[in-house]
């Protein structure tokens, strides 16, 4: 019997095209990219995540969890299939998973940068159930071509508010990922919210 | 090609470019230090960018490499070969044809489109580097946006010469915040660089900085208002293709002073030239 | 009608095929074997081993005979070689107090505990030309040369005969001179940094500034050797004076430990052989630090000993900051020595000047013409010459 691999079969290859979605998104604020590679699920988290884990994480990139993650299952799988420490110390986080949006008041002081090196902030994982293009908040910015129309079941507009204090710092802030089981899209720091909830 | 990983970089440096490339990507214009790995070519000949297209490159990607505008140059060719080694991808000289174009010193005469992506060589990404040596010092400037310095340069080129004597490398402000090094493309491709719907990626691997462009990103050519931008331009039309109002190389033809003037873009001009000698007939 | 030019391609096959050609050299003589070259070319092997920052005798005669004797493109294939390499973890760090020794010299002390060794240098040498060395000599019959032995009773003898030195080295423990001057507490401690600090790699993190003195030493140890040795030379005229003593250097062998995740406890792999030197300087005290003898190190691959001192000159010069002396010259200037003292870096930057900037060129050649004319038609008659240059364009 073959044990299903939660990593990838070919890293090389299937981490390129899963890279490209990313920088895709992250590149394109609004846009929702589909996940092209075929990874065994591993239990706690949706592909989407598991995803950004297998192309952005290694030995170096400190992670953080929220209490919905922090399982073995999710633990041993970023240890074995990533080498990422997972760690407390928020100092030193690059990237943050959560299960959800829980609300900008219980979201840990997470680096944000600094005036000289605003790129040593966290990059936070999100997790929501769906994407929806025809509504929700109207985003403009580097990346956007006039608007675009974006929101995500699972968010609300607590988030969408933090989002635009998180824009307000700019160049500091966070940068987020949301993911899904079949799709991920992202929200850069420079991301403006027109018009939120 | 199984002696190399895939793009030639391992895996781990693969991760570490790809964090570095997104953070560039959600700062525009802000250089991203990142541990730039030696490569089996010489720092200060493409690097910086054979190792931002080595992590971005999928194998569906269809690359094309130009160096002064030109498939043909020596460093073009040869880093194009270095892909089609390591990569197994396929190349072209084609613009429209390619998904991803690594480039020394221009923008493509043909419009980029938004499922392309531009990868720039640079050589030194700090534009105020001429002006303040020390690192420690630019960074505080790009912190505090005291960018006071960069403008008396300009300006005081303006009133010993009667003009910015800047020509190439001509810095930019990226969505009102970072002042940016467009790498030395002539000042003539900057109105490409602004509002480009391609995402622009720049790679300097000595000096060990990332930044980007996303698509649509606002650039400005700094200027000032008695003395606005302008792009250079020639008396001259291209002698193959006939074309004029694209950027030209000066070539010499004989030592008594007889010059011609050719298309830096050699993919544009061929295109040029066979759509004339379509209209012929 | 003009046909641009092509065939970028081809002319590079054939470069590479005239390079080859001339690597071989005339086939009348038999070509260097990398085996000639690890053996007799050592210095070179060493320096290439050093600031390719990876140890491995064959793998850097290989480089240079590649390179066509050019170290610092030697350097940088091993460079580039070394990038590829898996990482599998770090060793222990090595102890120098337990070399197995083949030079030790100090100059601040007569005698000392573990004697001085002058080992095989070139310091008393003669520069004269030994023209016997012209002839070939066929290889020996015996396996190794017995000054190629260091273990052997005969190096030892040779050793004692020729320096005129101790017996033996017995203790298997030699204590660094500058510790002798810790005791007596005029000494500075090796490191002000904690017993487990992790030191830091510039090779996985850009340098930034300013940089600790784990990377400045990192730097130092990969930098060009004649790029040290220039700013060595600077400080000692004058230019951020700090007079150095060579309190101690050591040539000789190290074991490498490496603990396995699995094994938990240290197991030898290897050994390397190391240069290390130890320079005192003087300080007179400042706000920061009492007066005492400061540090300078310098440690390199194989025995490399001008780069050994030179480096511990530029990491004393660094210190200026730390010990709050006042800054004046390069050599204490961090940002300046780190950013430029890499000769992979600088020599790529350099010769990058050959690739082809026509456009570049094109765009000051448009501006300059346009200036030119423009100071012309201000000043018609002030410059006769340049006024004869625009009529003779005009007229082409």
């Amino acid at each position: 019997m073959e044990t299903p691999i939660h990593g990838f079969h070919n890293p090389p290859v299937e981490s390129s095209i899963a890279f490209r979605a990313i920088l895709n998104a992250m590149s394109k604020p609004g846009t929702v990219q589909p996940i092209l590679v075929d990874l065994a699920p591993v239990e706690g988290i949706n592909k989407g995540t598991q995803l950004a884990a297998l192309t952005l994480t290694d030995h170096e990139s400190p992670v953080w969890l929220d209490e919905n993650l922090s399982k073995q299952s999710v633990i041993e799988f970023l240890r074995f299939h990533c080498s990422a420490p997972v760690s407390s110390d928020l100092s030193g986080i690059q990237f943050a998973f959560l299960s959800k949006w829980h609300d900008a008041a219980s979201l840990p002081p997470f680096p944000l940068g600094t005036p000289t090196f605003p790129d040593r902030s966290t990059t936070l994982i999100i997790e929501v159930e769906s994407f929806k293009k025809s509504e929700g908040v109207t985003l403009s910015g580097p990346g956007v071509k006039t608007t675009e129309n974006f929101d995500a079941v699972g968010l609300g507009p607590d988030f969408w508010s933090w989002m635009q204090q998180n824009n307000a710092r700019f160049p500091l802030g966070m940068d987020v990922i949301l993911t899904t089981d079949k799709e991920i899209a992202a929200l850069p720091r420079s991301v403006k919210i027109l018009e939120a909830y | 090609m199984s002696e190399y990983n895939f793009a030639y970089l391992n895996e781990q440096t693969k991760k570490m470019i790809r964090r570095a490339l997104l953070k560039a990507v959600a700062i525009p214009g802000y250089q991203v230090p990142f541990a730039s790995r030696e490569m089996p070519m010489p720092y200060g000949w493409g690097t910086g960018g054979v190792q931002v297209t080595a992590s971005i490159l999928t194998p569906d990607d269809i690359l094309k490499v130009i160096d002064q505008g030109a498939d043909d140059t020596t460093n073009a060719v040869s880093i194009r070969k270095f892909f089609k080694k390591t990569a197994a991808i396929e190349t072209t000289e084609l613009s429209e044809q390619a998904t991803i174009i690594q480039t020394r010193h221009r923008v493509p005469e043909t419009p980029l489109r938004e499922d392309q992506i531009l990868v720039y060589q640079v050589p030194i990404p700090e534009p105020l580097r001429f002006l303040e040596p020390r690192e420690t010092e630019t960074r505080k400037m790009h912190a505090y946006e005291d960018y006071g310095l960069m403008h008396v340069k300009l300006y005081e080129d303006i009133s010993q010469h009667g003009h910015i004597s800047t020509t190439y490398a001509y810095p930019v402000m990226v969505e009102g915040r970072y002042v940016m090094d467009p790498s030395p493309t002539p000042k003539f491709d900057n109105p490409k660089i602004n509002n480009c719907p391609a995402l622009q990626l720049f790679g300097a691997g000595r000096e060990k900085r990332i930044y980007a462009l996303p698509p649509y990103t606002k650039v400005t050519s700094l200027d000032f208002e008695d003395h606005p931008f302008e792009v250079q331009k020639w008396q001259a039309s291209c002698e193959l293709c006939g074309t004029s109002g694209t950027f030209l190389d000066e070539v010499i033809t004989d030592d008594k002073g007889g010059r011609i003037f050719v298309c830096s873009d050699t993919d544009f001009c061929r295109k040029q030239q066979s759509e004339k000698f379509e209209e012929a007939g | 009608m003009y046909v641009a030019v092509k065939g970028g391609e081809k002319a590079i096959d054939n470069a590479h095929k005239l390079l080859k050609e001339k690597r071989r050299g005339d086939t009348q003589i038999a070509e260097i074997t990398t085996g000639q070259i690890s053996e007799q070319l050592t210095l070179a092997v060493d320096r290439v081993m050093t600031e390719g920052s990876l140890y491995d005798r064959s793998l850097a005669a290989l480089a240079i005979k590649q390179a066509r004797g050019d170290l610092i493109e030697a350097i940088f294939l091993i460079r580039a070689s070394r990038t590829t390499l898996p990482r599998f973890g770090y060793s222990k760090p090595v102890e120098t107090d337990k070399m197995e020794l083949s030079r030790r010299i100090s100059a601040t002390y007569k005698d000392l505990p573990g004697g001085q060794l002058l080992g095989p240098t070139f310091d008393y040498t003669h520069r004269l030309l030994e023209s016997e060395l012209e002839t070939d000599q066929p290889a020996s019959q015996q396996h190794r040369g017995i000054l190629s032995d260091q273990n052997s009773i005969d190096s030892t003898d040779v050793k004692s005969e020729i320096a005129n030195e101790e017996q033996t080295i017995a203790a298997p423990i030699i204590p660094h001179v500058l510790d002798l001057l810790g005791e007596e507490g005029l000494m500075e401690p090796p490191s002000n940094e904690p017993k487990d600090h992790e030191p830091e790699d510039l090779t996985r993190q850009p340098l930034s500034f300013p940089a600790s003195r784990d990377l400045r030493l990192q730097n130092l140890a990969r930098g060009d050797e004649g790029f040290l040795l220039a700013l060595g030379y600077s400080t000692q005229r004058g230019y951020a004076r700090n007079h150095p003593f060579a309190g101690e250097i050591r040539v000789g062998t190290v074991a490498i430990e490496f603990e396995p995740e699995e094994l938990g406890f240290a197991i030898e792999i290897g050994e390397i052989e190391l240069t290390e030197c130890e320079m005192v300087n003087q300080f007179k005290g400042s706000e920061k630090a009492p007066p005492q003898f400061t540090r300078g190190y310098g440690l390199t691959f194989g025995h490399c000993e001008r780069k050994a001192m030179s480096m511990a000159q530029i990491d004393r010069s660094l210190r200026a900051e730390e010990l709050g002396e006042q800054k004046t010259a390069p050599s204490q200037d961090g940002e300046f020595v780190l950013s430029h003292s890499d000769n992979v870096q600088a020599t790529g930057f350099v010769e990058h000047l050959k690739l082809p900037h026509y456009v570049d060129f094109q765009s000051e050649l448009e501006l300059i013409r346009r200036m030119h004319q423009e100071h012309d038609a201000a000043s018609p008659e002030s410059d006769q010459q340049a006024k004869d240059m625009t009529t003779h364009e005009a007229a082409e």
